[in-house]
């Protein structure tokens, strides 16, 4: 190595300039040209999805991002509280056999929670607590899901309480449920989605008091499996809530890894009895939340003491009165509940007065001791407000 | 401080008899020069109270543990070693991954940064690197055993919490087979292997500690002045890497990869983050090694 001096410099140069032109590159692979497929209506594309009620074994990763441009909420290490759940994104492990044997694994820094299914029998494992639930009831009861959730998901999504999406299938789906009259719906150009060739569903709902610029579906071109669901603001380049596979491999997964026995030293409680109460779904949540609207302008309607007080059944029975401050957030999440709610306006009108949070996907009015919640426009929450019909009777 | 006087001219006669020799000859006159080299920094008092501390600390937090008694009720989800808590009082082996973890933000890598400050910077201090540098082709060798005696000192002080940690968890809490993050519990030989693989990822990361530590080295004749600028560096990045609003660069900060030994203890294994983990490491050995490289092997000898 005979290099002069300062030649010697272009080594370490040049040491930099291929780690970033990797980094650079791996960036770039995302704008890759469209794959060739044969052309397909949106009704075709929708019967593909409607036809992945069989999903082929697979296993892979699917991360969900959430940026809805929340003010800066105080950092907490739990990576499962509410601030954590609204900003930044997550990871979700899928081991995927049949609807009744798979597993859901979401790993956090030195934790992990898992959601195993084999048969009728499901497990929930939470390593920070050491803790098994198991339910036996044959269907994922949805206080399971919405724990599987809130490991992993924002709560105010503009669903329903208990529907959060939990993989790209529900989200298509329940995506698909808003198609209709309202919605304008097309295909565009192929893309690329963890590996896959797939087409791109684009929905846009027509009213333009919506929030939602579109909602786009990649579906595997030869599966019919949703790989990706995107969901825009108005005018946004970039999604503010994405959900999707970044790898993808359709082998079944290896046994072992949807079997599961409770280890020992570890606390197992009956997950069963709750949702035996509650038929299933929230009933701290049913009781008191009201919806108005429909489809793309549908807004929730709850009592501000869900943020504070009980939330999952788990933690408080429908009968028991929740104790003060031990809602299903913690104390973590109290510090942001208390950011989201300094930051809403005042505003006011012939509705009355209030405070509003707005968000680049999602807006929130507090009103008294209510809280009207939908992707619309304001305009939308004003009218709702006192006009809200109780949930259970529709 | 006589041993480095004495012991940078036996490096030194190594140094050229490798030069001169055979191949074979060569690679035993490395190895010498090596073995000196590790007598060096392994023969500095500084050093070793080093390690002794690095022994302590794995003591401390395994008595105060027991002391402190972990309920089975006390179930916090929050971050930190805490979330083994639960596990120690069913398994002693957990107080290893739990003296690794708190001793990786600070302990650790400052014990790398005196040894890895103090390489080039020290003897240029103590005007012992002339020896060292009278011949281009040596430098090359001299840096490349003063990198390795770094990355062995860090693998040493690395096994020393682990093993401490390990003895002590079998001695003051019951031992048996291991539960996973994942929920599975795997035989205590498998644990024990998992616990080895961790303990070796966090030896590559401190390797790069040390590669980043060696190229500051080379910049100052101020060896204190060049730990301070690791640590200084090692702070930073921890810091930035828990600011939201740097989320973007966060996977390239070399802090950023040390936790994710916890992809070890999962079923199966994930090693998508494993990999990146040691490709972040390898990417800042070679690029601060070739830095260190240019800027040794082309400086003036001044001291």
């Amino acid at each position: 190595m005979r290099l002069t001096r300062k030649a010697r410099w272009a080594v370490p140069a040049a040491a930099v300039i291929v780690a970033g032109g990797v980094i650079a590159g791996s960036a770039i692979t995302v704008a890759q040209a469209s794959p060739n497929l044969p052309a397909k209506t949106p009704a075709q594309l929708l019967a593909d999805i409607a036809s992945t009620h069989a999903v082929p074994p697979l296993t892979g990763t699917v991360v969900e991002t959430t940026s809805l441009g929340l003010p800066a909420l105080p950092q907490v290490g739990n990576p499962t509280s509410l601030a954590s759940l609204l900003t930044g994104s997550h990871t979700i492990k899928v081991y995927y056999q049949d609807g009744k044997h798979f597993r859901l694994a979401v790993p956090q820094s030195m934790s992990e929670t898992d959601l195993i299914r084999n048969d009728s029998t499901v497990w929930l494992w939470e390593s920070a607590g050491n803790s098994v639930t198991k339910f036996t009831g044959g269907e994922v009861p949805a206080s399971a899901k919405a724990k599987a959730n809130a490991a992993a998901h924002k709560r105010l999504a503009p669903q329903l309480p208990d529907g959060t999406p939990l993989t790209p299938q529900q989200a298509a789906n329940e995506a698909l449920n808003a198609v209709g009259k309202t919605t304008v719906v097309s295909v565009q150009s192929t893309l690329t989605v963890a590996g896959q060739a797939a087409y791109q569903l684009v929905l846009a709902p027509k009213d333009a008091r919506s929030t939602i610029g579109s909602v786009r579906i990649a579906i595997d071109g030869k599966t019919g499996v949703p790989l990706r669901v995107q969901v825009f603001a108005k005018g946004a380049a970039s999604p503010a809530f994405q959900v999707g596979y970044t790898d993808i491999s359709y082998v079944a997964p290896d046994p072992a890894n949807l079997t599961f026995t409770p280890p020992p030293g570890a606390t197992v409680s009956n997950g069963d009895k709750p949702s035996a109460q509650s038929s299933g779904t929230m009933p701290a949540v049913k009781g008191q939340a009201g919806t108005y609207g429909k489809s793309w302008l549908t807004v929730i309607e709850a009592p501000q003491s869900l943020l504070s007080g009980a939330r999952s059944p788990q933690l408080s029975g429908p009968g028991s009165s929740a104790p003060a401050g031990t809602g299903a957030f913690g104390k973590d999440s109290q510090a942001a509940i208390s950011a989201l709610l300094g930051a809403a306006k005042p505003v006011s009108g012939a509705w009355g007065s209030g405070t509003l949070l707005h968000t680049s996907l999602v807006n929130v009015l507090f009103v008294g001791n209510e809280m009207y919640l939908g992707a619309v426009d304001p305009s939308v929450l004003y009218a709702a407000v006192g006009h809200a019909t109780p949930a259970n009777e529709s | 401080m006589s041993a480095e006087v004495t012991d940078a001219p036996a490096g030194l006669t190594a140094a050229q008899r490798a030069e001169e020799g055979q191949p074979p000859a060569a690679v035993a006159a490395y190895l010498r020069f090596f073995g000196s080299e590790l007598r060096l920094v392994f023969r500095r008092r500084r050093n070793q109270l080093l390690l002794l501390v690095v022994f302590g600390f794995p003591l401390l937090i395994g008595i105060g543990l027991k002391v402190a008694a972990p309920h089975p009720d006390n179930n916090g989800g929050g971050n930190g070693p805490a979330v083994f808590f639960n596990q120690l009082a069913g398994n002693g082996v957990f107080l290893t991954l739990i003296a690794l973890q708190a001793l990786l933000i600070l302990v650790l890598p400052l014990v790398v940064a005196v040894v890895a400050g103090d390489s080039v910077a020290g003897e240029a201090g103590y005007g012992t690197l002339r020896y060292l540098l009278t011949r281009p082709a040596g430098r090359v060798r001299a840096l490349s055993v003063k990198y390795l005696a770094i990355v062995t000192f860090g693998l040493v002080a690395t096994f020393i919490i682990a093993i401490t940690a390990l003895l002590l968890g079998v001695i003051l809490f019951p031992v048996g087979p291991v539960t996973l993050l994942s929920g599975t519990t795997v035989s205590l030989a498998a644990g024990l292997v998992r616990v080895l693989l961790v303990a070796l990822y966090i030896a590559v990361a401190m390797a790069a500690v040390g590669a980043i530590g060696l190229a500051i080295s080379t910049l100052t004749e101020h060896a204190i002045g060049a730990i301070a600028a690791i640590m200084v560096l090692v702070v930073t990045s921890e810091v930035v890497d828990q600011v939201p609003q740097f989320a973007v660069v966060a996977p390239y900060l070399p802090t950023h990869w040390w936790s994710s030994f916890d992809a070890l203890l999962r079923t199966p294994v994930d090693t998508t983050t494993l990999w990146h983990g040691l490709l972040s490491f390898a990417v800042y050995i070679v690029i601060f090694g070739a830095f260190a490289w240019a800027k040794f092997t082309s400086s003036d000898v001044t001291s």
